[in-house]
């Protein structure tokens, strides 16, 4: 029965198109980086509200929902900290994307709390829209904080954030070639933590 | 004609004109340091943080300074000194500060300078420190040491032991004779003309080009940042070019035997002049059968390998 | 022949379409008929499907955003509170910009060079855990790179010109360091089990002496104290420069 599935479900890459991010220079940002820069207050709000959610995503995953909130605002200071340095000559999303990763990672390594997954479970707020497998999806999430902090980092990168291997180099500073191995070992260690009930759950699906 | 001479004494005039209101005042002094009695100068050491720092070699025995001193105010030109401590046993130390007092006024940031021209006897050993100005060396036969954090070091004919430290920067070198160790953290390096015991380069991200070399042993290395070389492979010396990221290009004027082992972890190797042979992700390679070869290592881990052989020396290295 | 073996090494490169066509129709006839490795594959689209089906922005919390201010309004008052340190300073009378050999100046300019420049410091010495690509942050404290001249404002003096060029200073080199960290980190898996001890060894001893450069510089801002913190960060650097470039140890 298996075999039967597995040949109708040939695995390829599933184009995400609302995933997937590219570093393009736009004008109305570089603008709003321009009066963030010169202190202006409104501007780092607004600055703030566009980018508040993605940021929290990216802390949430790999430095857990009970710290989020602490990190989240450690990145933001950096950010406006560090706009004076930012040349543009990255996007300022995959800059941004560095100093939350950058953020989350040391966090998570300054203090190791093993967290519980009950706890976890509950503290993860409801996601948006319920796609495909909603329980298994909860349960890797519930999950990530068992993983590595490394093995996190490339896992909520490319699969949860949709980067490509070339961006999550770029973002975690390794080469394509780590990054590759990084996934494939999360995924791997992934696979072993959900057990094997997720291969049933999955086949019920189908059937 | 007229017409010339007449526009130049409008602007003389001008000129003038505009000095009635001097945005800063400026003065220069003049000081000669004679041995004590009997004893040579062999070493100088000059600190300046407050501007920049040129150091020449001169026949005479003694030790010139000349200094040029900017301050806002005459006030603050008082305070601005230069201080020479003479020492008995030889070195001579020059050193430059800004006095603070009780009544003085905060002095702006950028408003004081103190550049320095030294001359010092060929033979005497120099130790320059700047803060973030440029450094010059030039005409000295013994050597010395240059610091600066981001000021641009210019060294040129000068023989000797010579090792420099900078943050960020520019570094030049021509014509140096001896012992050469170069070291900085970002910015680049050009390395011109230099031969004798050993030519050693080391930047973390910025770039190392060296032409006309023919040192015994030669040690180039970058973090990030392409290397070029282009000298001698001297019979039995060693050439170990090393970059993280960065490409690694080099050609040498083979006028013995050498043997060349090139390793790029992810990039290419491409090898011209020389017969080589692959061994995994390493190629090596060996012109002229003799006894003494030169070993030539050059390895790089992201970045591409570009090996050219050419026979013979160069017309303008015979001198060598 | 496909093993086994081979499927579990190439499956997440297989599920995502990252392998070369030979080399996926050779896993792919192997999977239709080995019943393992079919549910390897399957565990592995479900592990990727399901992680992609969490949606990567989550809203926080309301309050952040005053949270974030609150701590932007406190950084900014910090920075007017050293000006006022500063012109107590001023009237102490202390000597700066003195060659070799200068008296020490009052502690307290340096204590607030130091506490500024642990503020944003992400690279502690001691919390390195060797092997782990998570464990050595990534660049320096916030990523980004050093400018090439300081934004000091019209009214600086030179003595805050000062503690801004040698906070900046230290802060690339600093910086330098966690980058010659990651790469080091990176290359280690290649390294041989006694250049990985020997690599280990001088890096503590070099972290101890800058540690100790950094403690002694405390005691006063003069030429020479941040000449000698500087001269150890410089020789740390060339020594990971050395071994992460060449991967061995030359000296």
């Amino acid at each position: 029965m298996n075999i039967a599935i597995a040949q109708e479900k040939a695995p390829g890459r599933v184009a995400r198109p609302h995933k997937r991010r590219r570093g393009t220079v736009d004008p109305e940002e570089m603008e709003l980086v321009a009066a963030c820069r010169r202190g202006e207050h409104r501007a780092m709000e607004m600055l703030y509200h566009r980018y508040k959610r993605r940021v929290f995503g990216l802390v949430t995953r790999i430095a857990g929902p009970m710290d989020a909130e602490e990190v989240a605002q450690e990145v933001f200071v950096r950010i406006y900290r560090g706009l004076t340095r930012f040349r543009g000559d990255s996007a300022l999303s995959t800059w941004i994307y560095r100093l939350s990763v950058n953020a989350a990672l040391s966090h998570v390594t300054r203090r190791p709390k093993p967290m519980e997954s009950d706890d976890a479970l509950a503290a993860v707020p409801a996601p948006a829209e319920p796609e495909r497998d909603p329980r298994l999806a909860r349960r890797l999430e519930a999950c990530l904080a068992e993983l590595p902090p490394g093995y996190r980092a490339v896992l909520v990168l490319h699969d949860v954030e949709g980067l490509s291997h070339e961006e999550c180099a770029g973002i975690l500073g390794c080469r394509v070639g780590t990054s590759k191995s990084q996934l494939h070992k999360a995924r791997a260690k992934m696979r072993d933590l959900l057990g094997p009930e997720m291969a049933a759950e999955r086949r019920e699906r189908l059937a | 004609m007229r017409l010339v001479a007449i526009a130049a004494a409008v602007s003389l005039l001008a000129g003038i004109a505009r000095a009635d209101k001097p945005k800063s005042v400026v003065e220069r002094d003049v000081v000669d340091v004679a041995p004590a009695k009997g004893v040579e100068i062999d070493a100088v050491h000059i600190d300046n943080r407050l501007g920049k720092v040129t150091v020449k070699g001169h026949d005479s025995a003694g030790v010139s300074i000349v200094a040029v001193k900017r301050a806002p105010d005459d006030e603050t030109m008082d305070r601005l000194k230069i201080s020479l401590v003479p020492d008995p046993a030889g070195p001579v130390h020059i050193n430059t500060s800004l006095i603070v007092v009780d009544e003085g006024r905060p002095v702006k940031a950028g408003s004081i300078r103190i550049d320095l021209v030294v001359y010092i006897p060929r033979k005497a050993r120099i130790d320059a420190t700047t803060w973030n100005d440029d450094v010059t060396l030039a005409d000295l036969d013994n050597g010395g040491g240059v610091t600066t954090n981001e000021g641009d070091i210019a060294v040129s004919n000068c023989a000797g032991e010579i090792e420099t430290h900078a943050a960020q920067g520019a570094q030049r070198f021509s014509e140096v004779f001896g012992k050469l160790d170069a070291e900085g953290i970002s910015g680049e390096m050009d390395i011109e003309t230099v031969k004798g015991d050993r030519l050693g380069a080391r930047m973390h991200d910025g770039t190392i080009a060296a032409r006309k070399v023919r040192s015994r042993e030669v040690e180039l290395r970058t973090t990030s940042g392409d290397i070029d070389f282009d000298g001698e492979a001297v019979a039995g010396g060693t050439v170990y070019i090393a970059s993280y990221s960065g490409d690694v290009r080099m050609t040498f004027r083979a006028g013995s035997s050498v043997r060349v082992e090139a390793l790029s972890k992810r990039g290419t190797i491409a090898a011209v002049g020389i017969e080589t042979t692959r061994k995994g992700r390493r190629v090596i390679g060996t012109y002229g059968g003799g006894r003494n070869s030169a070993g030539v290592k050059m390895m790089t881990n992201l970045g591409n390998i570009d090996l050219n052989v050419r026979v013979g020396l160069v017309d303008d290295t015979a001198e060598f | 022949m496909t093993r086994c073996h081979d499927i579990a090494e190439l499956v997440t490169a297989y599920v995502d379409g990252d392998l070369d066509d030979a080399r996926a129709s050779a896993i792919r006839g192997h999977v239709r008929s080995c019943s393992g490795c079919a549910a390897l594959v399957e565990a592995e689209v479900a592990v990727r499907d399901a992680a992609e089906a969490l949606d990567p922005a989550i809203d926080p919390p309301a309050s952040l955003w005053d949270r974030i201010e609150a701590r932007i309004a406190k950084e900014e008052i910090h920075d007017s509170r050293r000006s006022a340190l500063w012109l107590w300073w001023q009237r102490a009378r202390p000597q700066v910009f003195l060659g070799a050999g200068a008296a020490a100046v009052a502690g307290l300019v340096l204590a607030v060079w130091i506490a500024r420049s642990n503020e944003g410091d992400s690279h502690d010495p001691t919390a390195r855990a060797p092997g782990e690509l998570a464990a050595v942050g990534p660049h320096g404290a916030d990523g980004a790179d050093v400018p090439a001249s300081t934004a000091s404002t019209p009214s600086s003096t030179i003595d805050e010109q000062l503690v801004d060029d040698i906070l900046r200073a230290e802060k690339r080199y600093r910086d330098t360091i966690a980058e010659l960290e990651r790469i080091a980190a990176s290359e280690r898996e290649s390294w041989d089990a006694d250049l990985t001890a020997a690599y280990d060894a001088r890096i503590a001893e070099l972290d101890a002496i800058v540690r100790r450069e950094r403690a002694a510089a405390a005691g006063g801002l003069t030429p020479e104290s941040r000449d000698t913190l500087f001269a150890a960060y410089r020789v740390q650097i060339s020594f990971m420069n050395e071994v992460t470039v060449t991967g061995e140890l030359l000296q």
